[in-house]
């Protein structure tokens, strides 16, 4: 290999062009949610459009990261490449409002919002609520309000505020795990016995342990739990309120706030023109629309 | 360097012999390459600010990765020491001249070589799907009984609820020592058909019965060609303990250290810390197979001793 004959190497080009070619037609093909159409789509609003940074819109799309493991916000559909959900339809329309489409990247959840940082991602979209821990590491558009719920085994009597003692499941890396391990010290600090905590590397393992016995409870954001219980043909119910009600947010990077005004502005067109409420009307998820989008909104 | 061997002197020497050493020009060239690629890869490390250094450092060594390590030295430990236990068993029964006993062992070897470690041990995280209760006592005890018209005969006498004793901890170490016993019967057989026929042969014609020859005579024969895939196989396991997290298993080197790592969102340095812990527990396996290495060859003749070598151990096969 130190002296390759010329034809050799001419056919190690042309090999290594064709291998480039074959990628580049399966990236062209693999543009996931609904459409992977090249036309821009339509219903965009050129006026929004123009808000993207050149470095984003150049591409005509935006590498999105998500965890498909959280239905019905995201999760995956039965040909087990395709991304859906209401998370998932709704940005669809937000990037098409600025005229853009989406490639949707599954990832591990805790790996989103460091993706976003390094810009292997350009958006994240996962069901993230905002927080200050968040906001001080990148922008957040806010879209959505969703609390904490639990679930349990149908009939069991579980109470999420006596949970001392009880096995209870929760997906790594979300906000639930700081909520779990708080209530699991307060229990301690009462002189009770903690609350053991099965921490699964996906949402859809933490609810399958509940189904399975392995678990007494599991929480997680309100929709998750709801659909969790809908899906699981009476084998899992709610137990106690929603509570910690907070928004979700896209995660944009620092430095790059033009695209998270842009986001905001086309979500809020979205409010404004109906489609935002059709969209989650259609999920059955209206209850947690919000009336204004904001950019890390405070309160 | 210098290859030229001296030539029988002649008795005519005219002139003296212009001795040239063989010039190696390739060896310098490679040489200086993997010098400047070295010093390029530590210049990275050095330079790149993105690895944080000192968020690394600030971090790898606080109480939950300590915990973690604790507990990736554990689970590598228990798992190894019941895997090679079991292994033996499986070797000896896969060798026994018993068709019920060995095709046992050639199934229990065939499945759990066949199912990868993590599907193991998310199955093993969710056994009490299968089993509410795990009981010990007379096997087919109510058929028994039915069998005698007694309905609610029980001849169970130790009995717990499978989810509060196989989770998290010992349902990963089950996971994983089950299927190394796999991994260790294929190599303890290997090393008992190395030892030479002629060996059991003659421990017979001296009266020993089976399981003096197998202890006696050949397992001390046979352990020279089974320590160093063994060793390989435990840092192998080192690595394996990565994957209970998904029992879960979550006071573990891995998972604490992409919880900081999601936590501060700062995950690439985490990776990095994770790599050198790793790096730092394999290196002392590395130490102890040395040793015990040297002491199994024992008895060998001395060059064969010189061939074990630390570097050796590297090539895992190596040292024989």
């Amino acid at each position: 290999m130190l002296h390759p004959s010329p034809r050799r190497a001419a056919r190690l080009v042309s090999g290594l062009a064709a291998a480039l070619l074959l990628l580049g037609a399966c990236g062209d093909g693999d543009n996931g949610g609904d459409g992977g159409n090249d036309q821009p789509p339509a219903g965009a609003d050129s006026e929004l459009a123009a808000m993207v940074p050149d470095e984003f819109s150049a591409d005509g799309k935006l590498v999105v990261g998500v965890d498909t493991t959280y239905p019905p916000n995201e999760y995956l559909d039965t040909d087990g490449k395709t991304a859906v959900g209401w998370d998932v339809e709704l940005f669809d329309a937000v990037a098409a409002k600025l005229g853009l489409t989406v490639e949707w990247v599954p990832a591990p959840f805790g790996n989103i919002i460091p993706g976003v940082q390094s810009g292997e991602y350009e958006v994240g979209v996962s069901s993230f609520t905002i927080n200050a821990e968040r906001m001080a590491e990148v922008n957040m558009v806010s879209y959505f309000n969703a609390g904490t719920q639990w679930a349990a085994p149908a009939g069991s009597s579980v109470d999420p505020d006596n949970a001392c003692g009880l096995r209870v499941a929760v997906q790594r890396d979300t906000v639930q795990v700081e909520d779990i391990t708080a209530r699991s010290q307060a229990c301690v600090d009462a002189g009770k016995e903690e609350i053991t905590i099965q921490q699964y590397q996906s949402q859809e393992q933490a609810t399958a342990s509940v189904v399975t016995g392995q678990n007494d409870a599991m929480l997680a954001d309100s929709p998750i739990c709801a659909y969790a219980v809908q899906q699981s043909d009476g084998a899992l119910e709610l137990v106690g309120e929603i509570y910690d009600a907070a928004p979700y947010g896209y995660v944009v990077a620092k430095d790059a706030t033009e695209l998270a005004e842009a986001l905001s502005a086309a979500v809020q067109a979205l409010i404004d023109d109906g489609t935002y409420e059709s969209i989650l009307s259609e999920w059955g998820v209206q209850g947690g629309g919000i009336p204004t989008s904001a950019v890390n909104p405070t309160s | 360097m210098s290859e030229t061997k001296p030539e029988p002197a002649r008795p005519q020497a005219a002139q003296a012999i212009e001795a040239v050493p063989v010039r190696h020009p390739w060896r310098w060239v490679s040489a200086a390459v993997v010098l400047v690629l070295a010093a390029m890869f530590v210049h990275m490390l050095v330079t790149n600010e993105r690895f944080q250094w000192s968020f690394i450092f600030d971090n790898i060594f606080t109480p939950p990765i300590l915990e973690g390590v604790w507990t990736t030295i554990r689970l590598t430990v228990l798992a190894m020491v019941l895997g090679i236990a079991l292994g033996i068993l499986l070797a000896v029964m896969r060798l026994s001249p018993n068709p019920l006993l060995s095709s046992a062992a050639w199934l229990y070897t065939w499945f759990f070589r066949a199912v990868p470690r993590v599907v193991l041990l998310a199955i093993f995280g969710n056994l009490g799907f299968l089993w509410g209760r795990l009981e010990f006592g007379l096997p087919f005890d109510r058929q028994i009984g039915q069998l005698f018209g007694i309905t609610d005969f029980d001849g169970r006498f130790f009995g717990f609820e499978t989810r509060d004793v196989i989770y998290g901890f010992l349902a990963g170490l089950l996971g994983l020592a089950l299927s190394e016993a796999a991994y260790m019967a294929e190599i303890v057989r290997a090393g008992i058909l190395s030892v030479d026929r002629g060996q059991t042969e003659a421990a017979a014609a001296l009266g020993l019965t089976r399981g003096q020859t197998l202890w006696r005579i050949v397992m001390p024969q046979a352990m020279r060609p089974i320590i160093p895939p063994t060793g390989n196989e435990t840092i192998a396991m080192l690595k394996d303990t990565a994957l209970v997290a998904y029992v879960p298993v979550t006071n573990e080197l891995w998972f604490q250290t992409q919880a900081i790592g999601a936590r501060t969102f700062k995950l690439f340095p985490m990776f990095v810390g994770a790599c050198l812990w790793y790096l730092a527990l394999t290196s002392l396996l590395m130490i102890g197979q040395y040793f015990i290495e040297r002491r199994f060859a024992r008895g060998r003749d001395s060059t064969s001793r010189a061939r074990v070598r630390l570097g050796a151990i590297g090539r895992g096969q190596g040292g024989a």
